[in-house]
């Protein structure tokens, strides 16, 4: 016996309870795109939706408008120090002082969180790392009535900032209107690696931590300032440090008490897997990635997925990074399950130390899911596992 | 009250039930349904500034969800929370049997692409033709119908064997290339 399928279509459809829908505050959004569109005349650069789906290649966004003319060296000492009653964010603002193992600078809200990653290494020719910012919200919307002012990110060493910077109103989402429809809101940009302050000069290598601020308040003009991040960004010959060359070794570790399982793709890929991306005409890398949390912790957070292809040797030869373009962080949000699965955004299957496509062989393939957990755990967190190996065929 | 917002209060109240049943087969869920039509809907008027009647607008807002809906399932649905992707119980007969269908059906229509899923929508629940759908989609007849064909077949791998009363003959024609 054969199931009607039209049948079962309106049988499910005409049983769903449709609760009845205002009007109200569909005519405040109209209203409020309409004065957006109006003022600005052009296209406003928002990305919401609890993720940036954009392969790095394709982006380059405001944040070149940012990188820094070249700067001096910083010498031995002279980073800046703490400044008394700096502002949160500002330069000299002590982080340490102020993260109080939970969401916010001020203790006051606990709904919203922020989240920061930084992408996996730097154009090289940008002295700047790609930062993305989203914010967060526990019960999944965020008011449109809610003001978001544009985060600030910042560099610290020793927990005192040494490098900041305020997104502007060209981020990759920002305006009136960039979270009105979604449970997130999402910002981005290049930061320079150099030293905030009067005088900036190049900061020197060592490792660093990102971190965020961001002001957010309501129409009952309450506020609060969210903090996120944690991450460790090691800069390395004045850039972001790469695996790109080194051993499979250097990969990091998945946090304990979570299984990981992966499938990376090669090839042309398929509209139905990777609907609307432009570029998914030549070669590409992506992964099917599945979890099964045993024992860790929340994972919820935002992610940013990375293949790597590491050659016969065990070198990597593939980070996901593109030398020759711009690179975007891609962040995407997992939710609080017990698990999860999902796909990566593509890369280019591109070698990472000069940019050219991949010479035809069996490479060894990873993934690794690099998580910045929502709910206060500064830091991020890795969920890395070995695929079957790629095969790049002779063209 | 200007004349966009009549026209918005009626579409609302006159057809927001139908689309956001149309919305639900898409999403598979009763909220993300709201949120996806209310997203059409804001995206429909803030574009367009002369709309005279919910008719003439309606059919804008129908595609606005599809293409929210294909475009927002790239940028959000990659990384899912696990689930279970069938409710669908060992034995169901009588009247639960149908409550078990209905669930079984949009369970099976999460596991599909998101635009076969759209195809598979467009064909069985809005009775559109492969060309139509095609039109509304912006793709040629032939990827609808690989779409279709794609969708039907892990359909039937879920639900067993599918079909369409009305039309047979093209039906025939998509399933063929299931076993092609």
């Amino acid at each position: 016996m054969s199931t009607d399928l039209h049948e079962l279509l309106r049988s499910a459809a005409n049983h769903v309870d449709v609760p009845t829908q205002e009007t109200g505050p569909l005519v405040t959004r109209v209203r409020r795109r309409r004065r957006v569109h109006a003022a600005t005349g052009s296209v406003v650069a928002l990305v919401v939706a609890g993720a940036l789906a954009i392969a790095g290649a394709q982006l380059r966004p405001a944040s070149h408008d940012v990188t820094p003319a070249p700067a001096p060296t910083a010498p031995a000492g002279v980073l800046p120090t703490v400044v008394p009653g700096a502002a949160p964010g500002a330069c000299g603002w002590k982080v340490g002082a102020a993260w109080r193992g939970g969401w916010t600078v001020d203790d006051s809200d606990e709904m919203f969180q922020l989240a920061v990653q930084s992408a996996r290494s730097a154009n090289p020719s940008d002295r700047a790392i790609q930062v993305e910012t989203t914010v967060l919200s526990r019960d999944g919307q965020i008011p449109a009535s809610m003001h978001l002012a544009p985060p600030t990110v910042m560099l610290a060493r020793d927990g005192v900032v040494v490098e900041t910077h305020t997104m502007g109103p060209r981020g990759l989402a920002s305006g009136p209107d960039a979270h009105d429809d979604s449970a997130t809101a999402l910002w981005g940009l290049g930061l320079p690696l150099v030293t905030c302050g009067a005088a900036p000069v190049d900061l020197p290598d060592g490792t660093y931590q990102l971190w965020a601020v961001q002001v957010i308040s309501g129409l009952d003009g309450s506020t609060s300032t969210l903090l996120g991040g944690g991450q460790d960004v090691t800069l390395t010959g004045g850039r972001a440090a790469s695996l790109c060359g080194a051993d499979v070794s250097a990969l990091p570790s998945t946090v304990p008490g979570v299984d990981v399982t992966a499938h990376v793709y090669y090839g042309t890929l398929p509209d139905a897997l990777f609907d609307g991306m432009e570029n998914s005409v030549g070669p590409h890398l992506a992964a099917s990635v599945s979890f099964l949390r045993t024992a860790a912790g929340s994972l919820a957070g935002n992610r940013a997925s990375t293949v790597y292809l590491a050659d016969d040797s065990g070198r990597i030869v593939s980070d996901g990074v593109d030398p020759t373009t711009a690179q975007t962080v891609g962040i995407q949000p997992v939710g609080d399950g017990e698990g999860g699965d999902g796909e990566t955004i593509p890369q280019g299957a591109t070698r990472c130390a000069d940019g050219g496509q991949l010479l035809p062989g069996t490479y060894r393939a990873f993934v690794d899911v690099a998580i910045d957990r929502a709910g206060g755990t500064p830091g991020i967190i890795h969920l890395v596992a070995e695929s079957d190996p790629v095969v790049v065929p002779a063209s | 009250m200007s004349d966009w917002e009549h026209v918005l209060d009626d579409l609302v109240r006159l057809r927001g039930p139908a689309l956001v049943r149309h919305a639900y087969l898409l999403t598979g869920d009763v909220t993300a349904a709201e949120d996806l039509v209310q997203d059409a809907i804001v995206a429909t008027f803030a574009r367009r500034s002369r709309v005279r009647t919910p008719a003439a607008i309606e059919g804008y807002v129908r595609r606005a969800i599809l293409t929210t809906y294909i475009d927002g399932y790239r940028r959000s649905r990659r990384w899912r929370d696990a689930r279970h992707l069938l409710v669908r119980s060992d034995s169901v007969h009588g009247p639960e049997s149908a409550v078990g269908d209905r669930a079984d059906v949009v369970a099976a229509l999460r596991t599909l692409a998101p635009r076969v899923r759209a195809c598979v929508v467009l064909r069985f629940y809005e009775d559109l033709t492969v060309s139509e759908i095609a039109e509304q989609l912006g793709l040629s007849d032939g990827a609808v119908k690989r779409y279709l064909s794609d969708g039907m077949r892990a359909l039937e791998a879920q639900l067993g064997p599918v079909r369409d009363r009305r039309e047979p003959e093209e039906i025939d024609t998509i399933l063929e290339r299931t076993t092609s």
